[in-house]
């Protein structure tokens, strides 16, 4: 089989057809003949596509129930599509469709403003669902379902998108790293591009990396001060910087919420069963516990805390490696996805790279033990204390396209409820300020609201006359709260 | 916020950011972020 990838056999390919694989996958074809590289570059597209029919058939599974259709039809792959078309079409014959060429563009279109509608939103919902569908398919399928169903669709949604952006099977096979043209692109997450599967570039890494770089003609050694006094290459990140503005203007911290690895490795460890670090924040609630002083002095601390990650993102990231030391500060000393989606990973598969390891291994090893400990008991730690990329996003948060909005003539916030800030893990009263800095659009208050008053979407659908507020409510006089009624085992910190 | 704010805000952050990546690809930064994230960080898995 490997023989096939001869240079000799490979001759008769057109030049741009090889230089098109090359760019594409980072390694020539010839490197197929070795049997690691090619059961690597099988296993991608198998990865691939499996996470792919996962995800669809995870998604189809639940708009089926929803619509009073047996679950399982969604997980046999070509019926599935059958029920899909008649659910959305009128006809399961639609599915032939699917084979000719331009028309299965126009019925897959047509399928999606469908059930868009089918599922109570407007036509423009379809948008998404015709761009990025299989993710947007998982977030309308398991939405306003409840919270635990919410829960599980968030979980599938952070796994499958952890998957495709680093399926790069070679690079785990080889324990090295993918290097073509798919890396001038960053991704949205905190996700290391030296991850072994990595499509992407990390964007805090590729912020450094730019502000590090040093003009050599302008640079010169001080004798006096035995230093390198650097002169920057650039002294603005426009490439980097232009594409988190782009990302965090279309989806502001849902990025945080549903599409960084990292922060998806914090949520699957919050899930481990144990005491969670647990601060009311409704003054009703603090007057009534044991020892209110305390608590509002770790909800002060906690408040200033937050402030620390703009301190990370403006000292780490941005004046260091731009006046002090062409270094990646951050990613250096701090950076705790670095070791484990990357070097964890890289070390185990290369035992050069293995006996390198040193202090400052041991040094992010410790960071990111201890935040990993930390994140057992408190909902993502690094994410509200340390992340500089939520930092960048969080300015974006309260003028992104994708928002949260409250129905004001459906919320009892007047009548007591205070059951969407109760569950917020991020400590954010969502019905005072819908679009936060600090809320990641982890959709927790929203699947918990029993009055179905909070909404979240790039437009939202409303009855006549209804308006939805996305901006900042007034403090106002609460009455009293009605606590015995309340979801109190989830309020967190 | 005005609902012509609350649409004219992100779509003036997009027209930026495409501006900012266009005038980071004419300047030389995207090949320097590729030239970056295609060898292995060593600082960056923690090997310095």
């Amino acid at each position: 089989m490997t023989e096939l990838f001869s240079e000799s056999n490979l001759a008769s390919l057109p030049e741009w057809f090889k230089s098109l694989f090359q760019s594409l996958f980072g390694f020539e074809m010839t490197q197929l003949s070795d049997p690691a590289t090619l059961l690597g570059f099988a296993a991608t597209f198998a990865v691939i596509g499996l996470v792919l029919w996962a995800m669809n058939a995870l998604a189809l599974f639940r708009i089926f129930k929803k619509q009073d259709i047996a679950g399982w039809k969604g997980f046999v792959p070509v019926y599935n599509r059958i029920v899909f078309c008649k659910l959305t079409l009128g006809s399961g014959w639609f599915f032939l469709l699917s084979f000719v060429p331009v028309a299965n563009i126009v019925v897959f279109i047509i399928s999606m403003v469908r059930l868009a509608k089918l599922c109570g939103k407007k036509a423009g919902a379809a948008i998404p669902l015709i761009l990025v569908n299989p993710i947007a398919m998982l977030m309308l399928a398991y939405s306003e379902q409840g919270k635990k169903v919410w829960e599980h669709g968030k979980t599938i949604i952070q796994t499958a998108f952890f998957a495709l952006t680093n399926s790069f099977m070679v690079g785990w096979f080889k324990g090295s790293i993918y290097q073509g043209n798919l890396k001038y692109i960053c991704v949205p997450g905190m996700n290391c591009y030296s991850c072994p599967g990595a499509w992407g570039s990390c964007p805090i890494g590729s912020l450094q990396a730019v502000l590090n770089g040093f003009d050599t003609s302008k640079s010169w050694f001080d004798p006096k001060t035995g230093t390198y006094v650097k002169a920057p290459l650039y002294w603005f990140a426009f490439y980097v910087v232009g594409l988190i503005v782009i990302l965090g203007g279309l989806l502001g911290r849902l990025i945080c919420g549903l599409l960084c690895p990292f922060g998806w490795v914090q949520d699957l460890i919050h899930k481990i069963p144990t005491p969670k670090l647990k601060l009311p924040r409704d003054e009703r609630l603090i007057a009534r516990q044991k020892n209110p002083k305390l608590i509002r002095g770790l909800l002060t601390a906690d408040k200033y805390a937050r402030y620390l990650k703009y301190v990370f993102l403006f000292v780490m990231v941005i004046f260091l490696p731009l006046f002090v030391k062409a270094d990646p500060w951050f990613c250096k000393y701090v950076c705790p996805s670095g070791l484990l989606i990357g070097g964890v990973p890289l070390m185990s598969l290369n035992q050069n790279l293995a006996a390198a390891a040193g202090s400052l291994t041991l040094l992010k090893g410790i960071i990111l033990v201890v935040i990993l400990v930390w994140a057992i008991f408190q909902f993502r730690p690094f994410c509200k204390y340390i992340c500089p990329l939520g930092a960048i996003y969080s300015f974006l948060n309260p003028v992104s396209m994708y928002r949260y909005g409250i129905d004001d003539s459906k919320c009892h916030r007047e009548g007591g409820c205070s059951v969407c800030a109760m569950n917020c893990k991020m400590g954010v009263d969502v019905v005072r300020t819908p679009n936060s800095p600090e809320c990641i659009r982890c959709g927790g208050c929203k699947a918990s609201c029993p009055h179905h008053a909070i909404h979240s979407g790039f437009r939202f659908k409303t009855e006549e006359g209804t308006v939805i507020r996305t901006g900042r409510r007034r403090r106002e006089k609460f009455p009293d709260f009605d606590v015995e009624n309340s979801d109190k085992n989830d309020v967190v910190a | 916020m005005s609902r012509f704010l609350r649409y004219a805000i992100p779509a003036l952050l997009l027209i930026v950011g495409a501006g900012f990546v266009v005038y980071g690809i004419t300047d030389g930064e995207a090949g320097l972020v590729l030239k970056k994230a295609i060898a292995i960080c060593m600082e960056c898995i923690g090997l310095g």
